[in-house]
């Protein structure tokens, strides 16, 4: 190994359904790996997240089957069982959800059918496969949420017209994912929209297990949450939409048009919000005019964030803030489709056209530095490192 | 003394000694004491140690601010209840005001020196000397349990109470140039900005002139107001914690 990673951008499959799991309410999870995964993940999900917190039962109360050589060599199955048993005795919780680390995966334990034995009892339990070698963290929050959409999801042929789910914006990895989505469902509120959100503030696992009286989904990625929504597609029949973080007035307003254009909307209604919102908007953007001029504070503009940021943010800070966008670095690691989906977006911006650069396994410093020594001499620039802690 | 007069049979002698010896270490005692008056103290150590070193500077006329003892059981040692040197301490030269036990963690050391500022740190463990001196407070290591020792011992540590006192200048000079790894918040306004650079303190500006911050819809009063007030705090002190 020639390189290591100090303070990840981002953690495992495992990662993302505990961070997936976590920020749920009344949900305990349970681990079947070794004891290592939950604790290192867990001060991750933490510390790298803007002290989120450990939740319901997170962070070091999240039970864990702890698997040594003996469950390696002969199986770890009987000691799933086992610690299943003694969580549902004494944690209490509205939903279980077993997820499973690399080594178990490896040695072929079949967690399902002991996971069945319960919920046949009547114990509201889940599991899902999440070996760390899956992928990263945002596999890990399609999964769980593919699981629940599944499993938990209760069908319904009868729809709400005016509810809808939102996706995409994945606990902890976007450490503003509660306030983001309060402030979306706010906004849809103002439209007669009912949102679930499933992590923002007050909501409940009972919104969950509605979520399929959903007309619409949305989902706030172009690449992340998709094969959720597609999940939900096939099973319950909502069709979904994707876009972009809305910040500020531009995006805002983009959003709330092209949600409301898709449950159709009565025009006048989305006209009036948009407009009080801009009022409210603009009274505050305003006092920065003098600043602005005064201070000369058009500066040059860099954005460093995964892709759910990256062109939410620079498009903020170009189009509503008026300064130059000049470079765009994409911190994820994305398959070739999703590379020039997120390149494409930047076309939209409405003055300006900056250099976009996307993230690499290796090597990453040195573009880094190339970068540093072609692009910028004594140049006003700002460097906005941004929702990606991780 | 008496007590080894009577178990010795030498009651008479001992006696002797006593008057012989009062007559020699009270005028000196009391020379001392009006050099040291006005003084304060703080001190770390053991149990039965550290209250034989608070008693020996009250003794002294020095005023006790307060100790960080590491253990508490009166009796532990031999199970005699003769043996609570502290509420013997107590009852003959009253009470001390910031006297805590185990509060030996290097933070709250600290916490309790700035907030006390001692004339003086006498500590009988290594290590904890450090943090005495890095503040600018003349401080010893007396690791010898018997310098204090009978009617010599409390003319000799008053007289390295002294020597200390004699030449500070060194850690005065120290002070100023070390470092902590313990940081001040202030709240305060873009005025405080030198002074928190100068003393390496986190800032959070929230009160005129601002000049170092945009304020646009952020209020810090309410519920609301109070979770925004933690947040920005934890922003500045978390920015710079290594």
């Amino acid at each position: 190994m020639t390189t290591f990673i100090e303070r990840p951008r981002t953690t495992c499959t495992l990662g993302g359904a505990l961070a997936a799991l976590t920020a749920l309410p009344n949900v305990v999870p349970i681990i079947h790996a070794s004891g290592g995964c939950g604790s290192s993940i867990s001060t991750l999900l933490n510390q790298g997240a803007g002290y989120a917190g450990s939740g319901y039962s997170g962070g070091n109360m999240i039970p864990c089957s702890n698997v040594v050589e003996k469950e390696i060599v002969f199986g770890g199955e009987n000691r799933i069982d086992e610690l299943i048993q003694g969580t549902t005795e004494i944690l209490e919780a509205e939903l279980y959800f077993v997820v499973t680390g690399c080594m178990v995966e490896m040695i072929g334990d079949d967690v399902l059918p002991i996971v069945n034995k319960y919920a046949q009892k009547g114990v509201n339990i889940l599991a899902a496969s999440t070996p760390g070698f899956k992928g990263n963290l945002f596999t890990g929050y399609d999964i769980v949420l593919q699981t629940l959409a599944e499993n938990y999801v209760e069908k319904t042929e009868v729809k709400e017209l005016h509810t809808v789910n939102i996706l995409g914006v994945i606990p902890k990895q976007d450490v503003f994912f509660k306030g983001n989505l309060d402030e979306i469902k706010r906004l849809l509120s103002k439209l007669g929209i009912k949102a679930n959100t499933f992590y923002g503030q007050g909501e409940t696992l009972q919104n969950l297990r509605h979520a399929g009286k959903a007309s619409l989904n949305i989902v706030l990625s172009d690449i992340y949450g998709i094969n959720v929504a597609q999940t939900f597609k096939e099973i319950h029949g909502i069709p979904y939409i994707t876009a972009d973080l809305p910040i500020g007035d531009t995006g805002t307003a983009l959003f709330l048009r092209k949600v409301a254009e898709t449950l159709q909307i009565d025009p006048q209604l989305v006209n009036a919000v948009i407009a009080e919102e801009k009022a409210y908007y603009y009274s505050y953007l305003e006092r920065l005019l003098e600043t602005y001029a005064d201070f000369d504070l058009q500066r040059y503009a860099i954005v460093a964030a995964d892709s759910n940021y990256a062109f939410p943010l620079l498009r903020f800070v170009s189009d509503d803030l008026g300064w130059i966008p000049y470079l765009a670095y994409i911190s994820d690691i994305l398959e070739d489709w999703q590379l020039e989906k997120v390149r494409s977006n930047f076309s939209e911006l409405q003055s300006g056209k900056p250099n976009v650069i996307f993230t690499y396994p290796r090597g990453t410093a040195w573009w880094w530095q190339r970068l540093w020594w072609n692009l910028f001499g004594s140049r006003n620039w700002l460097y906005c490192q941004f929702g990606e802690t991780l | 003394m008496r007590g080894l007069g009577r178990v010795l049979d030498r009651r008479e002698e001992i006696e002797e000694i006593i008057e012989s010896e009062h007559k020699r270490v009270l005028p000196k005692l009391a020379e001392y004491r009006e050099k040291l008056k006005g003084k304060t103290a703080y001190i770390t150590a053991g149990a039965a140690h550290g209250h034989a070193i608070i008693a020996l500077l009250k003794e002294l006329g020095i005023e006790v601010q307060g100790a960080a003892i590491f253990h508490h059981d009166p009796v532990y040692d031999n199970g005699d209840i003769n043996s609570d040197v502290l509420s013997s301490t107590v009852k003959n030269y009253g009470d001390v005001k910031h006297y805590n036990v185990c509060n030996k963690q290097a933070y709250e050391l600290v916490n309790i020196l700035n907030r006390l500022k001692p004339d003086i740190l006498i500590a009988r463990h290594g290590g904890m000397v450090i943090w005495g001196a890095k503040l600018g407070i003349p401080t010893f290591l007396m690791e010898d349990e018997q310098f204090g020792f009978g009617y010599q011992g409390i003319l000799n540590y008053a007289e390295k109470v002294l020597e200390t006192f004699d030449n500070i200048e060194f850690t005065l000079n120290l002070a100023k140039h070390s470092t902590m790894p313990y940081t001040d918040l202030i709240l305060g306004s873009s005025w405080e900005s030198s002074l928190a650079k100068e003393i390496k303190a986190d800032l959070l500006i929230l009160s005129v002139p601002i000049t170092y911050r945009l304020v646009l819809t952020c209020g810090y009063v309410g519920y609301n107001g109070g979770l925004r007030v933690a947040e920005d705090i934890y922003d500045r002190v978390l920015d710079t914690y290594r």
